[in-house]
This record gives C-alpha cells, sequence and structure tokens, in this order.
C-alpha cells in the first residue's frame, strides 16, 4: 500500500469508482418503488380470496378508483358478511350515500374514469353482492370490476 | 481558500454507507413488491332505474341464464354445466346460420368492415339467487366474457390473419361493434327455490 503514494507517476490499478454504486441501486430502486402497489387499505372484513377466472384484463392504475371488500369473516360466531368501502366498514346505505358524494365532488368530465374495484370473496352468497351492486347503480356509478385471480 | 499547487488528489467522499442504506431499501421494497397488478373482469353496470324506459325485447333476442341458489346453472330452459356454456353463448351471439330462433340481425355500416349483418339486438341476461355464491356467478361471467374473446379471436383471424388483441385500435374498434358484449346485470331473484 505505501508504494502505491511514493510511485506518483506510474499509479497502480485505479481505485474503484465506489460512487457509481448507490446510483446503479438508485435507479433500481426508483423502478421497483414504480411497480409497487402497495395495498394502503387494512383489511377489516376478514378473509377476502378473490375468485378465479381466466379471461381476465389488468386494471392498471386508475385515478378514481374505489375499492369495496366483502370478506368472509374469520370467526364463525359472527358469521355475517361485512362491507368495506376503501377503509371502513360500512352498510349498503352508506355505499350508496358516499359514491353519491363522491360523484358530486367530481365534475362530469371524470364520471367515465370513475370505476370500483369489488373485491369480493369467493364463497360470498350473491345476495350482498347484488346489493352492492344495486346501490352502485342507483349512485349512477357504473364501471364495475370483478377482482379475480388467474387459474 | 488557499489552493495549494502540490495538492494533486481531491479527498474521496466515503460512499459505502451510502451503498448499504441504498442496499437495504432496495431490498425491502423487493420484498414488498407485489408486481401483478390488478386483475378482474371489467364490466358496466345498467343504468339506475327509471332514467330510461325499460326497451322491450322480442323473445328470440334473450338468452336467460340462471344460476339457482344451488349453484344450478340454467340456460334457456335447460340445465347445463358450465362448460356448455360458452359454445352455447358463442352460438347465440353470432347465430351463423341466420335461425329465426336465434337473434336476429341488422345490416350496419361498420367502418374498415362495410356493410356486415350483427346481432345488435340480442341481450344475455343473467340472474342469480341470492344464496349463489360468487365464484359460481364469475365463472359464468367469465365463460359469456370468454365466448365473446373466442368470437371476436376468430372474426380478426378470419379477416386480418391476426389475434384480436394484434389489431390496431381502429379494426378492434370494428370487430367491437361486430361482437357487441350486451350482458345484462339482472336484479337477483327473490325467491329461495330458483323459480322462473
Amino acid at each position: 500500500m505505501k508504494r502505491r503514494f511514493e510511485t506518483s507517476e506510474k499509479p497502480g490499478i485505479p481505485r474503484l469508482n465506489a460512487l457509481a454504486l448507490p446510483t446503479i441501486f438508485l435507479i433500481l430502486l426508483f423502478f421497483i418503488v414504480m411497480l409497487t402497489n402497495i395495498r394502503k387499505d387494512k383489511l377489516q372484513v376478514g378473509q377476502v380470496n378473490a375468485p378465479q377466472a381466466t379471461e381476465l384484463s389488468v386494471v392498471g392504475k386508475r385515478a378514481l378508483v374505489t375499492t369495496i371488500y366483502i370478506g368472509k369473516p374469520k370467526r364463525k360466531t359472527s358469521a355475517t358478511y361485512r362491507i368495506q368501502l376503501n377503509n371502513k366498514i360500512i352498510t349498503v346505505a352508506g355505499v350508496e350515500a358516499y359514491m353519491k358524494k363522491f360523484r358530486d365532488d367530481h365534475s362530469p368530465n371524470d364520471y367515465s374514469l370513475m370505476t370500483v374495484m369489488l373485491k369480493v370473496d369467493k364463497d360470498t352468497p350473491m345476495g350482498i353482492v347484488s346489493d352492492v351492486k344495486q346501490a352502485l347503480r342507483r349512485a349512477n356509478v357504473l364501471n364495475i370490476v370483478y377482482s379475480a385471480r388467474p387459474e | 481558500m488557499i489552493t495549494r499547487k502540490f495538492q494533486r488528489t481531491i479527498p474521496e467522499v466515503d460512499a459505502n454507507w451510502v451503498i448499504g442504506v441504498v442496499f437495504l431499501l432496495l431490498i425491502f421494497f423487493i420484498v414488498i413488491t407485489s408486481v401483478n397488478a390488478d386483475q378482474g373482469l371489467e364490466r358496466r353496470l345498467p343504468p339506475p332505474v327509471g332514467k330510461y324506459a325499460p326497451i322491450k325485447l322480442e323473445p328470440r333476442n334473450i338468452l336467460n341464464v340462471l344460476l339457482t341458489d344451488d349453484d344450478e346453472l340454467i340456460c334457456g330452459n335447460q340445465i347445463v354445466g358450465i362448460g356448455e356454456l360458452r359454445l352455447l353463448a358463442k352460438v347465440f351471439i353470432s347465430n351463423p346460420r341466420n335461425d329465426n330462433k336465434l337473434p336476429e340481425k341488422e345490416i350496419k355500416n361498420i367502418p374498415l368492415l362495410g356493410n356486415m349483418p350483427v346481432t345488435s339486438k340480442h341481450v344475455i341476461s343473467v340472474q342469480c339467487g341470492r344464496e349463489t355464491t360468487y365464484q359460481a356467478y364469475i365463472d359464468v361471467q367469465n365463460e359469456l366474457i370468454g365466448a365473446y374473446n373466442e368470437l371476436r379471436d376468430e372474426f380478426a383471424k378470419k379477416k386480418w390473419k391476426k389475434k384480436y388483441v394484434n389489431l390496431t385500435l381502429k379494426q378492434q374498434k370494428a370487430v367491437n361493434t361486430y361482437y357487441p358484449i350486451r350482458i345484462s346485470e339482472a336484479e337477483p331473484l327473490q325467491s329461495k327455490g330458483g323459480g322462473k
């Protein structure tokens, strides 16, 4: 090591520029952050196992997506299916009120962009799902996506 | 600052700790990432009740698909398996032999295709009981969308020798008008047994 500093005319192997490494890692980091979609909502309705389907289309990142979860209760004692809208437990009437307000808060240009993502457990009876659908219909938010996973 | 002539080397910034931190962050995000975006079946609900007058449909234009509370599938008047539904729906939508029991055809002028006979008035009505499971309902929706997708693919192959997804947007739009998706999301049946 000592010799390297003494012979300044003939430098040995140049030291690796370590500053390039964090840059590369940072780029990778940003790339992965972009890809990441962190689930913001905390599930409060118990289990939500998506049903399986084959003819799926990928739902990209959209601005005006509302997510409605309907989940299977974990404990069998309180065996009711509950609805969660974004982050809170809600009733069917609440869904309608929320969506109506949501619609009023936006300009008519955005109406066609409003989408509701239905994440429903596969064992849910259709009654409650239909109720939610009718509520959405009454609120005039008509684009829905049935969340499912590929087989 | 006094710059000295004999100073040749710039003191290097110690970047090792940055590498460590960024690398840790990288690992962290890789672990929590779920790359696969949300997937699902996209549908559009009918407009609210009372906003538009209900359209009267001829019986030949309707295909009734009924899911009973016990997840039995009734198509038309007979019990069918989920595997048969796709073929039934395809025949219903396309009406290949101009059968007068299947939906009527209407000559439509479609850009890129010219005048084509389109079954523009057909409706597939999906009904289910309140106890039908969601998976059964999604299966039915999946098969119906699959029927449309297959028809569109077949048509695209015949016309342009390409798959539907590889067509240009204009071509896709033309195919969409030739095979419009018309699935009605009817309200659930109130009766327990499924019934008629």
